[in-house]
């Protein structure tokens, strides 16, 4: 699992690739912490390269959304497969994120 | 009501009126019957008198002439001067007749008898010589007053005899003897006198104008009749015999014996429609009758009854006229009268006509009167407003009971809504046969039975509330809601019910109690874990029928803090349990005898002999043996039957590995490698190697992180098995009981801000697999997940 932020076009876009399970999640978490200082700037969560998420994932996206949304940022979430889309349809975070294919 | 009241009226007055004049017309006719017969007396005795006179007068005037005779007799010329006097004297003599003796004027033979008469034509008076063979009067020899006068030597009348001459009238004669100073007779003096005058005087002195009058002399001889060929001719003895008549023959006899007196004939009618006048002279006639002595006489007159009752029988049919029109006049002016005034009464039932047909705005007619139809119609119109109030009243209390009957039908089927009713419940589980029933003796009823499955176990539920009715249906309402909400997230069945109790019993003021058994069965290993708090303990019919050995718990509502026991039990595969409520025990027939447990038993037996044992066969025997037993007699209480059977089938096991963990995430990849190992050799797509991926991470992820305290290393088996029905994983530990199906649901249409981090993990396994099911066996928490292979 390995994620990379860059910031593109006034942007922070945080790029996910491999498998966001329940061991990766701690790594992940600390390497989403720059994202804390979106400073109003729009957020992008790449997905197009990751192939799992679990609940665990799912929670670490949550806190994105927390902690960006009171900044008036939004969150995008973009590239999502089939199978992710169907685990974010099935928990009703579809909702709560900008999707973007 | 008038036409009544008339008749009655007219009855009274016309019988009053009858018996009145009656009575009235009674009295004028004796009094008017006494009056006429004074009268016709008074009448009578006048004529009587009259006719004795003119006899008298006739009698004085011959003595008279006879006394001074011998001046005038010695001369055959002067003779005629006395006879001459007398007839002109005395009107009433006829003729005067000199009746000399034998040989008294030598010249004039042996008969002269001078005669002076008035000529009955002429009235003047004519002379003449009368005796002798020449005149055939030879009254020496024959049969005459010469003779009867010298025999007597005193005056004497002969007997009426009718007259010679033309007019044949009837005659009578007095004559006198003339006596020489030596007492010899020389010569008779006669004078004639014709009795026109007699029936004159009578017919004068008769008392009506078709009276009939009769003179009879003494040798019954009539002297005067109406017929007047009678007289002088009819023997009136004999006549009165011929008439067959013997009143009429007495009344002849008296008459000749010289009596005075009055009786009543019957004439018979000779005719029927005869004239009036000649009517008169039939029918009862009053006969007066008197003597009239100097000439032996007998007259009489008779008065014809109906003439005398001719006023008062006119008078009693004028009255009876004048009575009529009284009674039709007072019954009109009655009727008229009593209409006038019933009139109201007439309006006023009009009204209450138009009332009774429900128009109680009808208006009563205006009667301005203080009497009894003012006074009526006044509580007419008293009653009229109670009446509207009344209607109102009930309506609004009718309207009322509606309501509350259709609530309470409302209320019937949110009750029966709440209770399951689609058999079979789980069409597509192949381990299960559930069927179940509910009889409530109200509308609403205090049974309560439930079932459902969660995570592979069915949740069963009987109970009965104390009571009947909406009260005990209030409380089966909340038990069921309670079951339901606890048993959402706990699956030990001591501790819903201890749960139940606690809630129910803390503040329990109506002091309602349940008994209650809960029942958890394992569907996957068919353990069987109960909780029974008071209730009728299951039966249990498998190779034989026994009842479910119970801990004799208290019901619930009763005492908080009782400590409720778990009981356990494994059932085999074609095993039926069969709960039941004591409205099936304690079903009643009209002899008050109970239906009883021996007899479910007997009906389990029976139908397990048959081998009939699945749910719907055996509730609807049992139903049909207490229909039987009950017969007519009312349903007392609800009655509600529960039969599950377990049918679980053992398949054969096709693939069946296992990975045992130690209690750390970072082992999660190894989990993934395990997954994905086992879905490719059942040939699962990615996106199902992905779910069953992500379902297992998360179970596992949970017990590690939950199952063992902060820091206790431990390890987690995972077991997969595959049939050709479904994959299963079993995840097993020996951490702290911890049961993951326990945890509330998560809402996933919350917003951002308002969801929770975490709790996703266990609602992602139940989205993603089939089933869930936790076990806590032999100190191991077991958590078995099942995905059915299409």
């Amino acid at each position: 699992m390995k994620t990379t932020i860059v910031e593109k076009e006034g942007n922070l876009v945080a790029i996910f690739e491999g498998r966001l399970d329940t061991a990766a999640a701690p790594q992940c978490e600390q390497d989403l912490k720059p994202l804390a200082d979106c400073e109003g700037r729009d957020i992008v969560l790449d997905c197009t390269a990751m192939d799992y998420i679990s609940s665990s994932g799912l929670r670490l996206f949550l806190s994105v959304l927390k902690t960006a949304k009171p900044k008036g940022s939004h969150v995008f979430v973009t590239g999502m497969n089939a199978d992710l889309r169907s685990v974010f349809t099935m928990t009703g975070f579809i909702n709560l994120f900008d999707m973007k294919s | 009501m008038a036409s009544r009241t008339c008749f009655v009226v007219l009855m009274v007055l016309a019988i009053v009126f009858i018996v009145f004049s009656t009575w009235q017309i009674h009295h004028i006719r004796k009094v008017l019957v006494r009056e006429s017969h004074q009268q016709a007396s008074r009448s009578m005795e006048t004529a009587v008198n009259i006719i004795s006179d003119r006899i008298s007068d006739v009698e004085i005037a011959v003595e008279t002439a006879a006394s001074f005779a011998d001046v005038f007799t010695k001369d055959d010329e002067a003779c005629y001067q006395l006879l001459d006097r007398l007839i002109r004297h005395n009107e009433d003599i006829a003729a005067a007749t000199l009746l000399y003796c034998e040989n008294y004027f030598p010249k004039h033979g042996r008969y002269f008898a001078p005669t002076v008469f008035r000529n009955p034509v002429k009235g003047s008076l004519e002379y003449d010589e009368i005796g002798g063979p020449e005149n055939d009067f030879c009254y020496l020899e024959t049969d005459s007053n010469w003779i009867y006068t010298n025999k007597l030597q005193r005056g004497y009348w002969c007997l009426p005899y009718l007259d010679s001459m033309s007019t044949k009238r009837p005659m009578v004669t007095y004559s006198v003897p003339l006596k020489e100073p030596k007492g010899k007779i020389y010569a008779v003096l006669c004078a004639d006198i014709a009795l026109d005058w007699v029936k004159q005087i009578m017919d004068n002195a008769k008392p009506h104008s078709s009276s009939r009058v009769c003179v009879v002399s003494r040798d019954q001889q009539f002297i005067c009749h109406p017929d007047s060929t009678c007289i002088l001719n009819v023997n009136a003895l004999e006549y009165s015999r011929q008439r067959g008549d013997t009143n009429l023959e007495g009344m002849m006899r008296r008459m000749l014996s010289w009596e005075k007196g009055s009786d009543t004939m019957y004439v018979p009618f000779k005719k029927a429609n005869e004239p009036d006048s000649v009517k008169e002279n039939y029918g009862n006639q009053i006969i007066y009758y008197a003597p009239i002595e100097n000439v032996q006489w007998s007259v009489s007159f008779s008065i014809p009854e109906r003439k005398i009752l001719e006023i008062p029988d006119r008078m009693r049919s004028n009255m009876i006229w004048l009575c009529f029109l009284m009674l039709m006049l007072l019954v009109a002016v009655l009727w008229f009268a009593i209409h006038h005034e019933l009139k109201p009464l007439q309006q006023l039932a009009e009204s209450t006509r138009a009332m009774a047909h429900g128009n109680f705005n009808e208006p009563l007619p205006m009667i301005n009167r203080t009497d009894e139809i003012g006074n009526l119609r006044n509580s007419f119109a008293e009653m009229q407003t109670s009446l509207e109030d009344y209607i109102k009243q009930l309506q609004m209390t009718t309207a009322q009971k509606a309501s509350i009957e259709s609530e309470l039908n409302i209320a019937s089927k949110i009750q029966a809504s709440m209770l399951p009713k689609t058999y079979p419940p789980y069409p597509e589980r192949n381990d299960l046969d559930i069927f179940g029933i509910q009889t409530p003796a109200k509308a609403v009823g205090g049974d309560l039975y439930d079932f459902y499955i969660r995570d592979e176990k069915l949740f069963i539920c009987i109970g009965d509330v104390s009571g009947k009715g909406i009260p005990a249906s209030l409380v089966m309402v909340v038990m069921r809601t309670l079951f339901r909400l606890l048993s959402g997230h706990e699956a030990a069945p001591d501790r819903i019910i201890s749960q139940i109790n606690e809630s129910f019993a803390l503040g329990n003021e109506s002091n309602m109690f349940a008994t209650m058994f809960i029942g958890v069965l394992d569907l996957p290993t068919g353990r069987f874990r109960y909780c029974n708090a008071g209730h009728d303990a299951p039966l249990i019919v498998s190779s034989s029928v026994e009842h479910l050995p119970c801990e004799s718990n208290i019901p619930v509502g009763i005492l908080t803090d009782w400590k409720y026991v778990l009981q356990e039990v494994m059932i085999q595969p074609g095993t039926t349990v069969l709960l039941y409520t004591d409205g099936l025990t304690e079903a009643e027939n009209i002899n008050h005898e109970l239906f009883t447990e021996r007899r479910i038993s007997d009906v389990a037996r029976q139908a397990l002999a048959e081998n009939a044992t699945d749910p719907s066969s055996l509730i609807s025997r049992l139903t049909e043996a207490m229909q039987a037993f009950v017969g007519n007699a009312e349903q007392s209480d609800d009655v509600t039957l529960l039969a599950i059977e377990y049918t679980k089938q053992q398949h054969d096991v096709r693939l069946c590995r296992d990975i045992t963990l130690p209690n750390d995430v970072q082992t999660v990849p190894q989990l993934a490698d395990f997954v994905e190992s086992i879905c490719e050799e059942l040939g699962f797509d990615p996106s199902t190697t992905m779910q069953m991926n992500l379902a297992l991470e998360e179970a596992v992820v949970n017990v590690m992180s939950y199952a063992y305290p902060s820091g206790v290393k431990g390890t987690v088996n995972i077991e997969a098995q595959a049939n050709d029905e479904r994959l299963k994983f079993t995840i097993t530990d020996d951490g702290v009981p911890f049961d993951p199906t326990a945890k509330e649901a998560v809402d996933v249409s919350l917003s951002a801000e308002e969801r929770p981090i975490g709790g996703l993990g266990i609602f992602l396994v139940r989205e993603l697999m089939d089933s869930i099911n936790y076990e806590r066996v032999n100190g191991q928490n077991v958590l078995t997940l099942r995905k059915k292979l299409k």
